[in-house]
């Protein structure tokens, strides 16, 4: 074994190994949290490593034994792996400050085990991203669901508990479709190992290979969160804010993501699902999750909800991306999976500040809450119109290179849809600024969020709140805990959407795209 | 072959000193803005043609400095224009928020005149809409913030068709920089409807009525001045050679633009439909294509910005000193103040196309290129559009400085305002009188213009006649109408139906969907426990769920084990 070849084993094992000193270090927060800091940096100079390699033309493998007969368990760096893996790697960073901040800010209880559950999920989150073949994968994805478990439930309430349940029967039974979506895969072509444009032999017998496709794609469409297997994805936002962000806009629903885009471009591979007509069904539930999930998020008055319904909507540009088989759409999508992060996770940082110094948790309370955090709401903006694809931010170059994609695969619909997609996003976040710049009465008659009653509107708007927030500055809205990080990741959405080919990210979705589109 | 003067964009110059501007005092800010602005004024005009700043933008040639005759024209107009805002701004109260605001936004519509491919001008144009609803929002009360919202959603959808457009073009041609416009077909199409929402096309300009009488009197001008105009330049790009669909709109716009104008009795209404009705003529200069009617329609443009710029500026001095918008209570405003009635006159001689002032020439060249190029029916609309301009304002004059009113003890401009105000005048005059100093810069060709050949002066004078007489026997029709509804009274009732309905249907399908699913997922959990309460029970599940879910994990290995032996 040489050096480099420990590299993907370290990725996984660094942040497993790192549960076990944060667990014995419970009486002494502070060790505790460096052990946290130690190994982030660490996976973050492995996956920079990593990320070297590949980009060096190197693709390292390294086996672990078997899984079963014919099956080895087995990881391996390639182009795809190490975008997932480094973009992991650097939110995990990143979030470990905030999760700092906001744990101690709010004083949570069972802050140990949450920091032991969130090394976990990041070492399972790097095996998926690593692994070498379907079922390699799959373990981890399955280990994946069970790290954030604890996550999930951090609350122990009994609402915490039932998005926990719902949480693991939507997961859990995606996985085993999955399974048997690998076995069929398995049985027809003796192979279920990553090969860029397929493994093969699948033209052999439509019918099974259809069958198996369609169990991979209901089965990685639930951490997707294709509708209609998306619910468990807004409950789940019961989790602590951090969570959220990095687990919940990242970690977890990329898994899912990313084994959708494992399945089509390195299992069944561009030709096959060509040839099978397979790829419109999966882009036409897409577009639809689109659209469906844009407008259901314009009804959730709860931040978070709206939010994750924001998200589900977000996730599904990118398989839509990889489904249309067209090398500058899954371009743009391997794009959009970085941006989204950024994007995305700022605006879960920023909810999570906002409930740190107000407590405020409903778009409607949240009248004039500009005044109190400044610097917040800044970075609030920003991703807000980075996601609706404005200029200058993440957003608007993925959402370039997915309509061209769609153009280019001869599929205006969808680029239309794209669009569209858009401008929902536009009506969704217009009055969650507006509201937070003071303009609450402005929502009156247009907005469907301030005049719906009930459903998650708890809380009766009291109104009238837009000078009762005290004044402050940057520099005295937050702790720099939590404040740092959500202004890192903002300004990273900034770099993403001016120079994104200075970013290595983009020389990884251009190796993904030329490996997977070698033949065209 | 580093050109000095090419180093930067103009556009960037003018946000950085919005920049700066934000951050020092009141005073200063103002004196440094209306500097830099004159500065990039001169600067553009002394900017030699080429193509310079190329780059690579993700992956895509751009050009982020292209200068000809057309982006030089317009970019020299919107700087000067910024430069005699912000001292406007200044006078009428503006905050130093809004004066910085006011030079990043015009800053990025000079990226968009300067733009010498697509990409780089749908970036500026977004930039641009974004400026613009900041710029409405701003200082807004709460009618003007949803007005705001409507405005971004607007934009958004004609961005998002300009993009498209844009797209479509790409995918075509291979390229974005600029090379004899957009793609024939859908790009074209799809173009027209983007540009066509900007420059407000009619059926697409209820936006412009919509939210330019709302904002701060001093944003009212200057958004007045830049987002049409950029619109009428993009299309000159797009459509460089003329289309007749293009000359068609351009008619309609001019002659529904005056109508609507003349019936309205809100100041900066009136005014905004003069603007769907001056940018209709430089629509129909664009869409007769000939290198005479390109020429009239940026000088037309040039003028119009500088008169229409001065209206706003009226309007929002009337505003300001009487608190009173509408013309049903104003009058008698000649006497008090004098400057500004001197600096109304001007610019609605100007409007008009009262021979002496810049109107007067631009309208002209629109006029023969019309005719010469057999766009007989376009002819007529540019008449009836025009006798009705000058009923329009005979109708502001009169109402506002003319008639008696009520007594009334206001000031005149002042210092600031004024500066503004003589700063647009004289150029009214000046290209009045002299047209051969526009000329020089113009794009097309001006060779074919005859700005004082007799028949110039005898349509002008058919024209101011026929609209006198016209103005007289309307006057008391006139004053009994108000409130003419618009598309906006279709369009905005529709949209917010539709976003309830698609909500409460959409919504109603999510929650279905969900319980469907949770059902199921309810049911597999249930099936490996019938009575509900053993291990894999539905609450064991959560209390006990270490040993439960590695159970299930563990199964399904199995189950895989023995399907692959």
């Amino acid at each position: 074994m040489s050096t480099s070849s420990l590299v993907p084993v370290l990725l996984v094992g660094v942040p497993l190994s790192a549960v076990v000193p944060i667990g014995l270090s419970r009486a002494r927060p502070n060790l505790r949290e460096a052990w946290t800091f130690l190994a982030s940096v660490s996976v973050l100079g492995l996956a920079v490593q990593a990320t070297t390699t590949v980009l060096d033309g190197e693709v390292v493998e390294v086996g672990l034994g078997h899984v079963v007969t014919g099956v080895p368990f087995a990881l391996r760096i390639d182009a795809f792996g190490a975008l997932f893996a480094l973009l992991a790697a650097v939110l995990w960073l990143v979030a470990s400050v905030y999760s700092v901040g906001y744990v101690r800010e709010l004083d949570e209880r069972h802050q140990t085990r949450y920091f032991a559950a969130f090394a976990a999920s990041i070492a399972t989150t790097m095996g998926v991203a690593l692994a070498a073949n379907l079922l390699t994968l799959f373990v981890f994805y399955e280990l994946l669901t069970l790290a954030t478990y604890p996550l999930v439930t951090h609350y122990e309430t009994a609402t915490a508990r039932r998005s926990g349940r719902t949480y693991l029967a939507y997961t859990l039974t995606g996985g085993v479709a999955i399974l048997a979506g690998i076995a069929l895969v398995y049985a027809v072509t003796g192979s279920v190992d990553f090969s860029p444009g397929g493994v093969g032999g699948l033209a052999a017998d439509p019918t099974l290979a259809t069958v198996g496709y369609a169990l991979l794609v209901v089965g990685f469409g639930v951490k997707a969160a294709l509708v209609p297997l998306h619910g468990w994805l807004p409950g789940a936002m019961v989790a602590p804010t951090p969570v959220s962000g990095l687990l919940h806009a990242v970690a977890v629903v990329k898994s899912g993501v990313f084994g959708l885009a494992r399945v089509v471009l390195f299992v069944f591979g561009v030709d096959a699902l060509r040839s099978l007509g397979l790829a419109a069904p999966l882009a036409l539930a897409a577009a639809a999750t689109m659209l469906i999930a844009g407008v259901l998020a314009l009804r959730q008055d709860k931040l978070k909800r709206g939010l994750a319904y924001s998200t589900v909507s977000q996730l599904s540009y990118i398989v839509l991306g990889i489904a249309l088989l067209s090398p500058t759409a899954a371009f743009g999508a391997l794009l959009h999976l970085v941006a989204h992060a950024f994007m995305k996770i700022t605006l879960f940082f920023c909810a999570g500040v906002v409930y740190v110094e107000t407590h405020v948790e409903y778009v409607s309370r949240m009248d004039g809450l500009w005044r109190r955090l400044p610097g917040t709401m800044v970075a609030f903006a920003v991703g807000s119109a980075g996601l609706v694809g404005l200029p200058a931010i993440a957003g608007f170059v993925s959402k370039w290179y997915l309509v061209l994609g769609a153009l280019e695969a001869d599929a205006a619909p969808f680029a239309a849809v794209f669009l569209l997609a858009g401008l929902l996003k536009l009506l969704y976040f217009w009055p969650v600024l507006s509201t937070a710049a003071g303009g609450g009465d402005a929502l009156d008659g247009f907005s469907p969020i301030a005049a719906t009653g009930g459903g998650d509107r708890e809380a009766a708007h009291d109104g009238g709140q837009a000078d009762g927030w005290e004044r402050r500055t940057p520099t005295t809205e937050a702790t720099w805990l939590l404040l740092g990080p959500l202004l890192v990741t903002a300004g990273g959405a900034v770099v993403l959407g001016v120079v994104p080919d200075a970013t290595p990210f983009w020389d990884l979705a251009r190796a993904v795209v030329a490996e997977v589109f070698r033949s065209g | 072959m580093a050109e000095p003067l090419a180093l930067v964009p103009p556009g960037a110059v003018l946000v950085a000193a919005a920049v700066v501007v934000a951050l020092v005092d009141r005073r200063l800010g103002t004196v440094l803005g209306v500097a830099v602005a004159a500065a990039v004024t001169v600067w553009i005009t002394l900017l030699p043609a080429g193509t310079y700043l190329q780059g690579d933008l993700f992956g895509f040639d751009v050009v982020l400095l292209h200068v000809d005759p057309l982006s030089r024209t317009v970019g020299a107009i919107l700087a000067f224009l910024a430069a005699a805002t912000v001292a406007y701004g200044h006078g009428t109260g503006a905050s130093t928020r809004q004066l910085a605001l006011s030079l990043a936004y015009l800053g990025t519509g000079l990226l968009a005149a300067f733009a010498g491919d697509w990409l780089t001008l749908v970036l500026a144009w977004e930039a641009l809409a974004v400026g613009a609803t900041a710029l409405l929002w701003m200082n807004s009360d709460a009618a003007a913030t949803r007005a705001g919202l409507r405005y971004a959603i607007y934009h958004e959808l004609g961005g998002l068709v300009l993009l498209a457009a844009v797209l479509v073009h790409l995918d075509q041609t291979g390229t974005l920089v600029f090379d004899g416009g957009l793609h024939a077909g859908l790009a074209t199409t799809l173009g027209l409807l983007g540009i066509g929402l900007n420059v407000g096309f009619i059926g697409l300009h209820p936006w412009i009525v919509d939210s330019y009488p709302r904002p701060h009197v001093a944003a009212s001008v200057v958004l007045a001045a830049c987002t049409t105009k950029v619109g009428v330049y993009a299309l000159a790009r797009a459509v460089p050679d003329g289309s007749v669909v293009v000359a068609s709109l351009g008619g309609a716009m001019l002659v529904v633009g005056v109508t609507y104008a003349i019936l309205q009795t809100d100041l900066r209404r009136l005014l905004s439909y003069h603007i769907v009705s001056q940018v209709g003529i430089m629509v129909a200069g664009i869409g007769v294509g000939t290198s005479l009617g390109v020429a009239g329609a940026i000088a037309h443009l040039v003028n119009n910005v500088l008169y229409k710029s001065l209206l706003f500026m009226v309007a929002g001095v009337i505003i300001v000193r009487t608190g009173e918008s509408n013309l049903k209570h104003l009058g008698g405003l000649a006497r008090p103040m004098p400057g500004t009635f001197g600096a109304f006159l001007v610019a609605a001689l100007g409007i008009t196309g009262v021979p002496g002032f810049n109107g007067f020439v631009s309208k002209g060249m629109v006029f023969d290129a019309a005719e010469a190029a057999g766009f007989d029916l376009l002819w007529w609309l540019l008449v009836v559009g025009s006798v009705g301009t000058v009923v329009s304002f005979a109708k502001f004059g009169y109402y506002a400085f003319v008639r008696q009113g009520p007594e009334r003890d206001v000031a005149d401009a002042g210092r600031s305002e004024s500066i503004g105000l003589v700063a647009l005048a004289i150029p009214c005059l000046a290209f009045g009188l002299a047209p051969g100093l526009q000329f020089a810069v113009l794009p097309g060709s001006t060779a074919a213009a005859k700005p004082f050949a007799p028949s110039q002066f005898a349509k002008a004078a058919a024209i101011l006649g026929a609209g006198s007489v016209a103005f007289v026997l309307l006057k008391r029709s006139l004053s009994r109408v108000s409130g003419v509804p618009d598309l906006d009274a279709v369009y905005h009732p529709l949209g917010r139906w539709l976003l309830w309905t698609s909500t409460g249907a959409i919504g109603g399908l999510g929650r279905w969907l969900d319980t469907l699913v949770d059902d199921v997922a309810a049911n597999v959990v249930r099936l490996s426990s019938p009575d509900g309460t053993g291990w894999m029970g539905w609450d064991g599940l959560a209390d006990d769920v270490g040993a439960g879910v590695l159970l299930v994990v563990l199964s399904l290995v199995a189950l895989l084990f023995v399907l692959i032996i």
